[in-house]
């Protein structure tokens, strides 16, 4: 569904290479690296405090590694303002919390990015907000206010707003843990069509059942590392390490 | 430590723009700092007789230091100073005390001191009683008048306030109207006019032949102002109460004077702590406007010094010190504010 | 009695003891003023104030009337409020944003400027700025030159009065109208385009300031341009804004934007931090985040405090009395009342300004709070 670009010589899409991270004294990351090619599903899991938000915050340079370097499409991401508004024009986030805006109703929201960002003229913008916003099945909502919706509607909102941005990747950070059970649901068939559709992905998420039915890898991390990378198959049923099977033991 | 102190120089040089601004207030500081230091430390002088005794490349403290009494005491005799510091010493000594009391008794304490300090003011600074003379108020200044006005205003402005708060907040629609426009009126003027009212205006309204004191009308007038900015502040301690305890204390068959004396009014107290700190130090501050209608508060004091003939010219060294004065007591107070503040919150 | 009985006998009796209060200081204060040889009631105001004031707006001189004297004073002490909260909105936003300044030098000099202020006195403020300027001013006799356009000393700043012939009054209010239309229409364009608009207040000043004085310049505008000059003990001509104007404008300023600048720290931080990162995930730049999704939401916060602190500056404007800046205060509380003795209907008729004043301010702020509520619903 996404604009496909012409096949490269590297079909790695996004890198990262050695990262660590500190917040004052806790070692946050350690020495983590990881790649996600193109139309890959990846998902990352892990006990709280694990590192993983901090991992794909740092692909997005929401937090700026210390050492380590995110390679995207084969260029070095620097912290400048012209790297970033590259990069991240190209790969959009999702939030645990939404982060909708709340002074802007939800085709603003949606609009916001593709014309200040894109340059995109206002009337072409709202008609691929309304696209997109038709693909999560809200569009019907679209001038309403974002304190108006229920979360499990905001989060549909939040995915739109990313990809009216086309985004070759989309990050997602724990999407479902801020949601009541039933709207976890809502949330998860809109990532799996998404997934269908051959969107690159990486998402942290405890969602067992979403990583088995789409994602190509499961990556398993602790204590800022990560311990063990496999396909979700094997990784379900037969876990390499012991940390990972204990953490499954309490997840599934 | 070391973090806080790498992320401190790390902001020094994060951004171009961080650089420039880095290097703007190095040159800022280059071209000020050594000007204020050998003006006020190294050229100062701290000693001298007079005015002639300074030199002009550098601050004469020894005029602060040789004026420093008139500055705390006024024109109050010299020889009864030792009851100003009585009628301050008495109340604080009271509150002090409160420190070593539980927690149930210290807010006790602490509202008899208040209520104290008025009636030791009457009694060791007016006098008239166990011997000691009278000493008329247009006599008090400096900055014992300063904290005289600002003291006795707040702790009647306290009780004023309460009765207006819940005056606004009446079911009674003629309580309520009263309260309100009493509030709102007195919020929207000017405290210079309400001095005016009570120097200018008063003596129209009271029959011939009654003389109330200049200063105990100055204080009456800022008690009922200050009421109604105190009444805004206990509405909003009022209002922070959780309306179950309102329900709460219906329910167990409290009548209104029984409830609020006892369950909502200490609740509400509590909240607005902070803010009431906040608003004495507004008045601490606008105490200054005493001038205008002649009361000798420490401003005041400070420049008729300047125009003292044995220290004239040194009017930046007066203006310094009264207001580093004022800074120390708003800044002190303003930071326990503050504390009371995330004290509460982590509750 | 049950609790209505209760309300109505309170009541009641608040009514009669106000009314006897009323009475009682009625009575006492005729009786005060027939034993002192005064009338009472608004006469006064036809009569001649005799007296000079030192600034005006308006036209005025000693032959007019109390009332005018009045308006003198309503109009000095706008004048000075709105220049005042001119400059403290200014400060307050410059210092709020460096209050949060990645560089700890800008913050920390921010947040020193903030709490010097905010702790010391307004009135110690205004009279140390008045004393500065009288001080370390130049004397009349030594008037600092402003580049061939006007004088500064002590007596204050000179600069040239430019009296428009009426066709360039004409021709500037031409200016300013076509200005008007076209940022209104660029405004309208972009809020097609954008879905934000512009400053458009800021930018029809800007435009049309910039483009009446390139006009006066070339000469397009006919006007008559008195310029200051100097004599031996003065300077006459021109326009003069005194030194009291000065002082109580730069101690108002720097006092509240002070406040302003808590203000919009307070504002900024209330911001949830998920909402910059979301606005910078999207590409959006600092700036772009800063402007279209901090701020509209920050402004909400900041404003209704904001507001009040314009009704304070208006009230703490009367403080210019101390320094004999011919405001309200000073010239009709002050010279007329002692000239005429009616205290009563003086304070009132001053007290009546400021109530109208702080009304007004309120109605502001809540239509401003009815908007902010239904557009988030």
């Amino acid at each position: 569904m996404q604009s496909q670009e012409a096949p490269k010589t590297n079909d790695i899409l996004l890198e990262a290479r050695n990262l660590n991270k500190f917040y004052g004294t806790f070692h946050a990351l350690k020495d983590v690296s990881m790649e996600l090619k193109k139309g890959d599903i990846k998902v990352i899991c892990g006990p709280s405090g694990s590192g993983k938000s901090t991992l794909i915050r740092c692909m997005n340079f929401l937090e700026i590694p210390e050492q380590g370097d995110v390679i995207f499409k084969g260029q070095k991401v620097e912290d400048s303002t012209k790297s970033l508004r590259a990069l991240r024009s190209q790969m959009c986030m999702v939030f645990q919390s939404f982060n909708l805006y709340p002074h802007l109703t939800i085709l603003e929201n949606c609009t916001l990015a593709p014309i200040w960002v894109n340059k995109t003229p206002r009337k072409e913008a709202e008609e691929q907000a309304m696209h997109h916003l038709e693909r999560v099945k809200i569009a019907n909502q679209a001038s309403k206010y974002p304190n108006q919706l229920s979360g499990g509607q905001q989060q549909r909102v939040a995915i739109a707003r990313g990809l009216t941005m086309n985004p070759e990747v989309i990050l997602f950070d724990e999407p479902t843990s801020a949601l009541d059970p039933e709207m976890i649901k809502e949330v998860l068939d809109v990532m799996i069509s998404l997934g269908n559709s051959g969107q690159s992905m990486v998402c942290v998420t405890h969602e067992m059942g979403f990583a088995r039915e789409v994602a190509d890898s499961v990556t398993f991390m602790a204590e800022g590392q990560i311990i063990e990378t496999g396909n979700p198959d094997e990784f379900f049923t037969n876990p390499q390490t012991d940390r990972a099977k204990d953490f499954l033991s309490h997840v599934l | 430590m070391n973090g806080k102190f790498m992320s401190f120089i790390r902001g020094l040089y994060a951004s171009p723009f961080s650089i420039a601004m880095t290097l703007f207030w190095a040159y800022l500081a280059f071209l000020t700092i050594p000007t204020v230091v050998n003006w006020a430390v190294i050229n100062a002088v701290f000693v001298a007789e007079d005015g002639d005794g300074c030199s002009r490349s550098g601050a004469c403290w020894a005029f602060i230091i040789a004026r420093f009494d008139d500055f705390v005491f006024g024109r109050y005799p010299e020889a009864e100073r030792w009851r100003i510091i009585v009628a301050f010493g008495l109340p604080l000594i009271l509150a002090l005390s409160s420190l070593i009391m539980s927690q149930k008794q210290r807010g006790k304490i602490l509202f008899g001191s208040i209520l104290l300090f008025p009636i030791s003011v009457l009694l060791f600074m007016y006098g008239g009683v166990l011997g000691m003379e009278v000493v008329e108020t247009r006599l008090w200044g400096g900055f014992a008048l300063t904290l005289v006005i600002a003291i006795s205003s707040i702790a009647s402005a306290l009780p004023i306030g309460i009765l207006l708060a819940l005056g606004r907040r009446s079911h009674m629609p003629v309580i309520a109207l009263v309260s309100t426009t009493f509030i709102e009126v007195a919020r929207s003027v000017p405290m210079i006019t309400v001095l005016f009212v009570a120097s200018i205006m008063f003596p129209f309204f009271v029959p011939e032949g009654v003389e109330v004191d200049k200063l105990l009308r100055t204080i009456i007038a800022v008690s009922l102002f200050a009421g109604a900015y105190m009444a805004e502040v206990i509405r909003g301690g009022l209002q922070a109460v959780d309306t179950g305890q309102y329900e709460a204390s219906a329910a167990m068959g409290h009548g209104y004077w029984q409830s609020m004396r006892f369950i909502i009014l200490p609740q509400a107290l509590r909240i607005s702590i902070p803010a009431i700190v906040n608003l004495f130090i507004g008045f601490f501050k606008d105490t200054t406007l005493v001038l205008v209608i002649g009361l000798f508060d420490l401003l005041n004091m400070v420049l008729s010094a300047t125009s003292d003939p044995k220290w004239l010219g040194f009017e930046v060294e007066g203006y310094v010190f009264a207001a580093a004065v004022y800074f120390i007591f708003c800044f002190g107070m303003g930071h326990y504010s503050r504390h009371l503040e995330a004290k509460q919150k982590q509750r | 009695m049950n609790r209505q009985q209760i309300s109505i006998v309170v009541q009641i009796s608040t009514i009669v003891g106000l009314c006897l209060f009323a009475w009682f200081l009625i009575v006492t204060t005729k009786a005060n003023l027939a034993a002192a040889g005064m009338s009472s009631g608004l006469g006064f105001l036809d009569e001649k104030a005799g007296f000079d004031v030192a600034f005006s707006l308006i036209e005025y001189s000693g032959d007019n009337t109390y009332w005018r004297v009045f308006l003198v004073g309503i109009t000095n002490t706008l004048l000075a409020s709105v220049i005042a909260i001119v400059g403290c909105t200014v400060i307050g936003f410059l210092v709020g944003i460096a209050l949060l300044s990645r560089n700890p030098l800008t913050a920390g000099v921010a947040r020193v400027y903030v709490e010097t202020f905010r702790n010391v006195p307004l009135l110690l403020n205004i009279l140390f700025w008045y004393f500065v300027i009288l001080n370390l001013f130049p004397r009349v006799a030594d008037s600092f030159d402003l580049f061939g356009i006007g004088f500064l000393n002590q007596r204050g700043l000179y600069l040239p009065l430019i009296e428009a012939t009426p066709l360039g009054r004409l021709i500037m209010l031409a200016v300013v109208v076509v200005t008007s239309i076209g940022v209104f229409n660029y405004s309208k364009r972009q809020t097609e385009v954008t879905g934000f608009g512009i400053f458009r207040t800021g930018w029809i000043a800007l435009i049309s300031c910039t483009v009446i004085a390139l006009l006066l310049w070339i000469g397009v505008i006919g006007a008559e341009v008195e310029m200051p000059a100097k004599s031996r003990f003065n300077i006459t001509g021109g326009i003069s804004i005194i030194p009291e104007l000065v002082a109580l404008i730069v101690g108002l300023s720097i006092y509240h934007g002070a406040f302003v600048a808590e203000y919009v720290r307070g504002g900024l931080l209330s911001v949830a931090k998920g909402q910059s990162e979301a606005a910078l995930s999207t590409g959006l730049t600092d700036w772009q985040s800063m402007r279209l999704v901090i701020l509209p939401q920050a402004m909400r916060v900041i404003i209704p405090p904001y507001i009040s602190n314009n009704l304070n500056v208006v009230k703490n404007s009367s403080l210019g009395a101390a320094i004999a800046f011919p405001e309200l205060v000073n010239i009709f509380a002050g010279t007329s009342l002692n000239q005429t003795g009616r205290a009563i209907e003086i304070v009132l008729m001053v007290m009546a300004f400021y109530f109208t004043i702080s009304m007004l301010i309120s109605l502001v702020l809540n239509i401003y709070n009815k908007k902010v509520q239904f557009n988030e619903r």
